[in-house]
C-alpha cells in the first residue's frame, strides 16, 4: 500500500500545494514582516503526523526553498526559515513524545507559538530594533488561533486521507 | 481535547500575558508623533498635527527609497523599491496602533508618545 513511488507524489503534492497556498495568502494585507494566515504549516504538519520527521522537513524546506526561488524576496525567506528553524524540531518533539497526550490541534498551536517566536527574532536582528518585541504577545495571540486552524485542519486531513487509503485496499 | 492538552495551553496563556505585561512596561503605547528608525537609530521624529494630509515623505535609507503617505491621521507606505513590497501590504498606521517594517532597507516606522515633544511645538491644534 504505502509504495515509494505513492509517498514520493504524495510528499510532491504537498510541497506544491503549500507552495500555492503561500501564494494565495501574500496576496491579503499583513500585520507585520512576514506573518501570514500559516495556512503553508498544513501540509508540513501533515507529512509529519502521515510519515514522519524526514518527511515534514522536506515538505518544508522544498516548500522554503521554493517559495524563494519563485520570489526572490531574501527577507520573506529569512522570516520563514527563522520561524521554521524553531517551530519544526517543537512539534517533531512533541508528537513524538507527548503524541498520546496532546492533541494535533494543541501541537500546531505550540508549534506556531514558537514559529512567531523566530519569527519576531529575525525581525528584530535584521533590523537592530529591539523594541519590536513587544509586538510578539499580540502576534503569538493571533498565531495561537491560527495555529489550532492549522492543527485543526491538519488532523481532519490525515483522518481522511487514512480512510481513502483504507478504503482502497482490500 | 486530551489530558495534556489544557496544561499546555495554559502554560502558553502565562507566557502570553507575562509577555504582553512586559510589553506594555516598554511602554510602546500609542501616540502622535511619527517616529522613522533606520537599522536601530532614530533619523525622523514628526508631529503628526504638523502635517497636512496628503504629505508624502521620502527615504532614502539601506541603499534604498520609501515612500510614506499622511494622510487623516494615518500613516502607510505607498512605495518601495524592493523586490517583496511586504510593507506595502502592512497595515496602515492610526492611533498609535502597529508598526511598519521594511526589511529590505531596515526601516522601523512607529507612532510614539508625545512625552518627547519639542518644547517650542504646537501644544494642541483644535478645529
Amino acid at each position: 500500500m504505502r509504495s515509494r513511488t505513492e509517498k514520493t507524489a504524495i510528499l510532491a503534492l504537498f510541497s506544491a500545494l503549500a507552495l500555492a497556498t503561500g501564494a494565495i495568502e501574500s496576496l491579503f494585507p499583513i500585520p507585520f514582516p512576514g506573518v501570514r494566515l500559516g495556512l503553508t504549516n498544513v501540509f508540513h504538519f501533515l507529512a509529519l503526523l502521515i510519515y514522519g520527521s524526514a518527511e515534514a522537513v522536506m515538505v518544508a524546506s522544498v516548500r522554503l526553498f521554493l517559495a524563494f526561488l519563485l520570489t526572490g524576496n531574501p527577507f520573506a525567506f529569512a522570516c520563514s526559515a527563522g520561524g521554521l528553524l524553531c517551530s519544526l524540531p517543537l512539534s517533531i518533539f512533541l508528537y513524538k513524545k507527548y503524541g498520546d497526550d496532546l492533541s494535533v490541534p494543541a501541537i500546531s498551536v505550540a508549534s506556531a507559538a514558537a514559529f512567531n517566536a523566530g519569527q519576531v527574532s529575525v525581525v528584530v536582528i535584521l533590523t537592530s530594533e529591539p523594541s519590536i518585541l513587544a509586538y510578539l504577545p499580540v502576534i503569538m495571540a493571533i498565531g495561537s488561533v491560527t495555529g489550532y486552524l492549522v492543527g485543526y485542519i491538519a488532523g481532519n486531513l490525515r483522518c481522511r486521507i487514512e480512510s481513502c487509503r483504507l478504503r482502497r485496499s482490500p | 481535547m486530551k489530558q495534556k492538552d489544557k496544561v499546555l495551553y495554559l502554560f502558553l496563556f502565562v507566557i502570553i500575558a507575562a509577555a504582553s505585561l512586559a510589553s506594555g512596561l516598554l511602554g510602546n503605547g500609542g501616540g502622535s508623533t511619527l517616529e522613522i528608525s533606520s537599522d536601530g537609530h532614530v533619523i525622523k521624529s514628526l508631529a503628526l498635527s504638523e502635517m497636512p494630509s496628503g504629505t508624502v515623505i521620502v527615504l532614502r535609507e539601506g541603499g534604498g527609497m520609501n515612500e510614506l503617505l499622511v494622510s487623516g491621521g494615518s500613516v502607510r507606505m505607498i512605495s518601495a523599491d524592493c523586490p517583496g513590497g511586504d510593507c506595502l501590504k502592512m497595515q496602515p498606521l492610526s492611533s498609535g496602533r502597529g508598526v511598519i517594517v521594511c526589511l529590505p532597507h531596515k526601516l522601523v516606522i512607529k507612532l510614539k508618545g508625545d512625552q518627547a515633544q519639542k518644547p517650542d511645538g504646537v501644544d494642541a491644534v483644535t478645529y
